[in-house]
């Protein structure tokens, strides 16, 4: 169904294939103090800002004072045919190499981040090299024949030694690619009735991933035996798109946000839940003459609107609290149940415990973003600023570093940051792929 | 293959068609081929079908059920054992003779020499070759026909130690010489004359067959072999191979015989080689590698196949057994009676293919004799089947069969109307994801149980007229069947196995159930002993789907059998009452019905002597109680069965029946009779699930 378009090519003509447009300057990290509110870009939204929306004028922190930012500006590419990027992804399985994925359009991307390797080569244009290095490779891209499939979302998985790249979009189609295959080898996920928005593989369970649906479920798919585990909405599910989805880092229980304005909290470590999932490990499709007896989760175990006014377009989970986003210019920091009790999903009300104020991000559909050692919380606005909080910093409320290229003016659809954290990639609506280095 | 065969073709076409009807032609046919060329290497990998299963294609069949009826297990070691006896060093050479074969030969029979040959290969010296033979003996050899009328075969036996081969580390070649002398053969017992009206002149031909290469290699197996023969003067010793260079005048004789013999037996220009070996004299030898040696006086039984063979002997070129056991067994199935009265025999004609594009443009093959598809190589035997096998395995073209006196053609049209669109089960579509490389089975939509449609007898007619592509008949099996259904719970495709089972079949769902009792928990305006009771009667009729009035008295006895016990546990047993009450009170169900329910729920409390007491205990603790006391709503438990109906009637005194609101302000024991009515009467009104219906009935 999917062919594989480019063939990884050299550092030199890479440059000239694929990429039509690179600036590489290194020394160029530019810091520029936001000057207030700008106009929202009208470019290219996938869907028009909801006119509920809550425009309250915050007391923004005082951004003219510059905080030093951690990350320096290595290059940026721009795709083929420029679309809207929804989602970016690192590999964050590989310890070597840095890998991630691009979504946009009807295309999935796979580049790598490379060095500039110049005292290793010994070829003749070693200057040229480093003029025109690029430290993004394009390794791989996948075509969906349908040209107007659009993916919103994608993830990382693997089985066995084998990494795989999950991701779904406008078609309703959950596709997996094997990439270790010298064939093309995909499975796909049929069952959604609605757009797909968000997916992740289960953190424990590699072979477990949750998908984020417009048709107002999530579904618990395994992906090794293709079967659709459980279902979870319904009665008390979401009333309208499901939008982001996080799980806990033991998977005992994952979060959902959509756009009824809800966060929804689903136990994956009730009695029903674990015997769905156990027996879909065994349950094979050549045997089968009943289908699976995919499991309904009618019933959400904690359900808050409180957090937010709007949509809720990403949600992470921060160890027993947790961080959501919704289009109101704030990140919200909140815990269930009253400050001081503990984690229990029996209480009924939701506490706030910090916003994390964000200019120009009312455009919704941007996903915040925390690298893997939970350090930087970080997420990109409608003019292409990315705001980054450093949670480990003394005072990380106060105010967030702000990353901006003067290319860089589209909204900021997706954030990911490299295994170690040391590689930042932001992906734009003008189909702009920007990579940041940590600086040492 | 097929490309190539055609594309010979027309080179050799003596009419010149200008080079646009060319690109035509191979515009319009390279698509289908190479479909086809495709589909043939696919079909040897993991074939679909045997082709000789198909009714149109019986003459493949080469194996025929006879051996069943004495067929053993234990034969099939010794049938193996004997398929994998090669020729060893210790087997014997058993040479048969069949006949001697020359047109220019009158005689009947002729005497054959048959020596063995040792050449030995010295390493040092290579041209110095040590030679000698070995007489084997001298057989009397029937001549230009194989039929000799007895089953006996002239043969010698060349024994295993004649093939020293063991012997030391020069290298030797064995070859079989075989010296024809056809002077009139005088001694015997068969008093043959030799008739005097031929010029009596005696010939000697020769001929020569290798055994064993200088490497040791054998090089014959079992079988029958048509050796050339080459009269004596003619012949050259193989091992000095003719195409050496003539160095010098000496030679010259030997460039001599080479012209002398290509104008004697290659006088025709015709090059095809079988031709020419059909013409020039062989010998018909039969060669075995056995254990054993000859028995008789120089005579062996004569093998089975070749009696079966001598039919086609002049056509066909075998060369070995296998080729004509081939042969031997389809000559007897197409002599079968039973496969007689549905063919049509039609006599062996050459045809041709003729290729048309645009009604215009002919691009012809040669004429062929076989009845090979072009396509798939498959040989088809008959020109019934390989039509029948052409307009049915290829579809995209159209083939029309046009019979001209001697000569045969098929017309090949492109087939304009083909449909090509996927018709077989839209699961291989949507579900492709299991597929690996190469051809895989497809998901079975139909079963046919029971098909034997009348079949129409093979006659060359129904291929005379070229159809307009239209398959009528092989459509209407799948209609309607390829189509995809989808769970509606989880909108996963049905597999075509799992259409038997019905994933819908729970009317009650566990999440309705809680839904439902949730809802009725929430309302304010009912006790909490009717609620109960609802939250009973109501999953009670969802699960076994009540619809009508009429099955109300059904319902009021399941309902008791299920629940009844379970309904006492929860002290129940006056709400019951009262909802049976209002239910008779609507019109739903008749006295006799309350009466036999009242009576089943008592034989409950009879077997159950400890609700009995449970029940009595309540009412004596609601009794003891001063009536004024309880007020507010209480949220207990429905022990307090009376007290909650008191309660509810206290709150809300408006919300009464149609029919008891001149009783409202009675006697309190009236006050408590009625309320039970009014329970009922809401509990009826969950039985509708209708909340709006309640609150009519209150407001009336």
């Amino acid at each position: 169904m999917i062919k594989i378009e480019t063939k990884p090519s050299t550092n030199n003509n890479n440059n000239n294939n694929n990429n039509s447009d690179i600036e590489s300057d290194n020394d160029s990290s530019i810091i520029s103090a936001s000057t207030g509110r700008s106009e929202n870009s009208t470019a290219t939204n996938r869907k028009s800002l909801k006119g509920k929306r809550r425009l309250k004028s915050k007391t923004k922190p005082n951004l003219n004072k510059q905080v030093k930012t951690l990350y320096r500006f290595n290059c940026f590419v721009t795709e083929d045919n420029p679309k809207q990027i929804f989602a970016v992804q690192f590999c964050h399985f590989l310890k070597n190499r840095n890998i991630f994925a691009t979504a946009s359009g009807y295309r999935i991307s796979i580049f790598e981040c490379i060095e500039d390797q110049n005292e290793n080569e010994d070829e003749d244009d070693e200057e040229e090299i480093n003029e025109d290095f690029c430290g993004i490779k394009l390794l791989r891209a996948y075509d969906d024949p349908d040209r107007d499939e659009v993916f919103y979302t994608l993830a990382w998985g693997f089985e066995g030694n084998c990494p795989i790249i999950a991701f779904g979009g406008v078609r309703s189609v959950v596709r997996a690619i094997y990439l270790n295959y010298r064939n093309l080898k995909e499975k796909k996920f049929i069952g959604h009735t609605n757009a797909i928005n968000d997916m992740k593989f289960h953190p424990t369970q590699p072979q477990l991933l949750l998908t984020a649906s417009k048709d107002h479920s999530l579904r618990l798919w395994n992906i090794k035996t293709e079967i659709c585990v459980a279902i979870l909405g319904g009665v008390s599910g979401h009333r309208d798109e499901v939008l982001s989805l996080d799980f806990d880092i033991n998977g005992r229980y994952c979060v959902s946000g959509g756009m009824d304005h809800n966060l929804k909290i689903w136990k994956l470590d009730t009695e029903e839940m674990e015997s769905a999932i156990e027996s879909s490990e065994t349950f094979f499709n050549v045997k089968r003459v009943r289908s699976f007896p995919t499991l309904h989760v009618h019933f959400a175990d904690f359900t808050t609107r409180s957090v937010h006014r709007n949509y809720v377009d990403s949600v992470k989970c921060f160890g027993e609290t947790f961080l959501s986003k919704s289009c109101e210019n704030c990140i919200t920091w909140w815990k269930v149940g009253n400050l001081d009790e503990k984690f229990n999903l029996i209480s009924n009300n939701a506490t706030t415990i910090h916003s994390f104020d964000v200019d120009d991000c009312e455009l919704w559909f941007v996903r915040m973003e925390l690298d893997l050692s939970q350090r930087f919380l970080c997420v990109g606005n409608s003019t292409g600023k990315i705001f980054m909080f450093d949670l480990n910093s003394e005072m990380p409320t106060e105010k967030p570093s702000i990353l901006s290229h003067y290319k860089c003016t589209k909204p900021i659809r997706q954030i990911s940051f490299s295994r170690d954290g040391d590689i930042l990639i932001c992906v734009c609506d003008d189909g702009k792929i920007f990579k940041w280095d940590r600086k040492e | 293959m097929p490309r190539s065969r055609t594309s010979d073709s027309f080179k050799s076409r003596k009419d010149i068609t200008p080079v646009s009807d060319t690109d035509l032609f191979f515009q319009a046919f390279e698509k289908p081929t190479q479909i086809y060329r495709y589909l043939k290497t696919r079909f040897i990998s993991s074939p679909l079908f045997l082709h000789r299963n198909l009714s149109y294609l019986k003459g493949r069949t080469t194996r025929n059920n006879k051996n069943r009826s004495t067929f053993k297990v234990d034969n099939i070691l010794s049938r193996i054992q004997n398929k994998d006896q090669k020729p060893n060093e210790n087997d014997n050479l058993i040479i048969g003779f069949i006949s001697f074969n020359d047109s220019h030969l009158q005689t009947n029979y002729v005497k054959v020499d048959t020596k063995l040959e040792k050449v030995s290969y010295k390493r040092r010296k290579e041209s110095a070759m040590a030679q000698n033979q070995i007489r084997i003996g001298e057989s009397r050899v029937i001549v230009n026909t194989d039929n000799n009328g007895t089953d006996k075969l002239p043969a010698v036996c060349v024994s295993a130690t004649e093939f020293d081969r063991l012997g030391d580390n020069v290298q030797t070649t064995y070859q079989l010489t075989f010296d024809i002398e056809s002077q009139p053969y005088t001694g015997g017992t068969a008093n043959e004359e030799p008739s005097n009206k031929y010029s009596c002149y005696s010939k000697t031909y020769h001929a020569e067959l290798p055994v064993f290469d200088k490497h040791g290699r054998n090089l014959l197996v079992n079988g029958l072999y048509h050796v050339t023969a080459l009269e004596r003067h003619a012949f050259r010793p193989s091992h000095m191979l003719c195409w050496e260079n003539f160095p010098s005048e000496a030679d010259q004789h030997i460039a001599d015989w080479a012209e002398e013999v290509n104008k004697y037996y290659f006088a025709e220009d015709d090059s095809n080689p079988f031709v020419t070996f059909d013409k020039t004299p062989k010998i018909q030898l039969y060669m075995e590698w056995t254990r054993s040696k000859i028995t008789g006086n120089n005579y062996i039984p004569r093998p089975k196949f070749i009696t079966d063979q001598h039919n086609n002997n002049n056509k066909e070129n075998s060369t070995t057994t296998h080729n004509g056991q081939a042969n031997s067994t389809l000559n007897g199935s197409l002599s079968n009676g039973h496969d007689k009265s549905d063919l049509e025999i039609v006599p062996r004609k050459p045809f041709i293919f003729q290729f048309i594009v645009n009604n215009s443009t002919k691009q012809r093959t040669e004429e062929r004799n076989d009845f090979i598809c072009p396509w798939c190589a498959l040989n088809c035997i008959r020109i019934y089947s390989l039509m029948k096998h052409l307009k049915l395995c290829h579809a995209r073209l159209l083939f029309q069969y046009i019979e001209d006196g001697n000569k045969a053609r098929i017309d090949v049209y492109i087939n304009e109307m083909y449909d090509g669109s996927y018709s077989g089960a839209p699961h291989d579509v949507l579900l492709g994801s299991q597929r690996q490389s190469g051809p895989t089975r497809r998901n079975v939509v139909t079963n046919i149980m029971v098909f034997r449609p009348r079949r129409p007898s093979f006659k060359m007619c129904e291929f005379q007229e070229v159809d307009d592509g239209e398959l009528e008949q092989q459509r209407q099996y799948i209609s309607g069947h390829n189509r995809i259904y989808y769970h509606s719970e989880t909108c996963i495709p049905i597999m075509p196995k799992e259409l038997d089972y019905d994933s819908e079949g729970e009317p009650d769902p566990k999440w309705l159930q809680r839904t439902t009792k949730q809802m009725i928990d929430e309302f304010t305006d009912v006790n909490e002993g009717e609620k109960e009771l609802m939250k009973l009667w109501n999953l009670h009729v969802m699960k076994h789907g009540f619809v009508g009035d009429c099955q109300i008295a059904l319902a009021c006895d399941l309902f008791l059998k299920e629940k009844g016990l379970e309904l006492l546990e929860k002290n129940l047993y006056r709400n019951y009452i009262v909802h049976l009450d209002s239910m008779f009170n609507y019109g739903l169900i008749s006295p006799q019905v309350i009466y036999n329910n009242i009576r089943a729920l008592n034989n409950i409390l009879k077997e159950n002597p400890e609700q009995l007491e449970k029940m009595k205990n309540a009412r004596k603790f609601q009794l003891s109680k001063p009536k004024t006391q309880t007020k507010e709503v209480e949220k207990k438990k429905p022990e307090t069965q009376e007290q909650s109906n008191r309660s509810s009637k206290d709150e809300k005194p408006s919300k009464s029946g149609k029919a008891e609101n001149k009783e409202k302000a009675n006697t309190a024991k009236a006050t408590t009779k009625h309320n039970e009515m009014n329970n009922g009467v809401s509990s009826n009104a969950k039985l509708k699930n209708n909340l709006s219906l309640k609150r009519k009935l209150s407001t009336a």
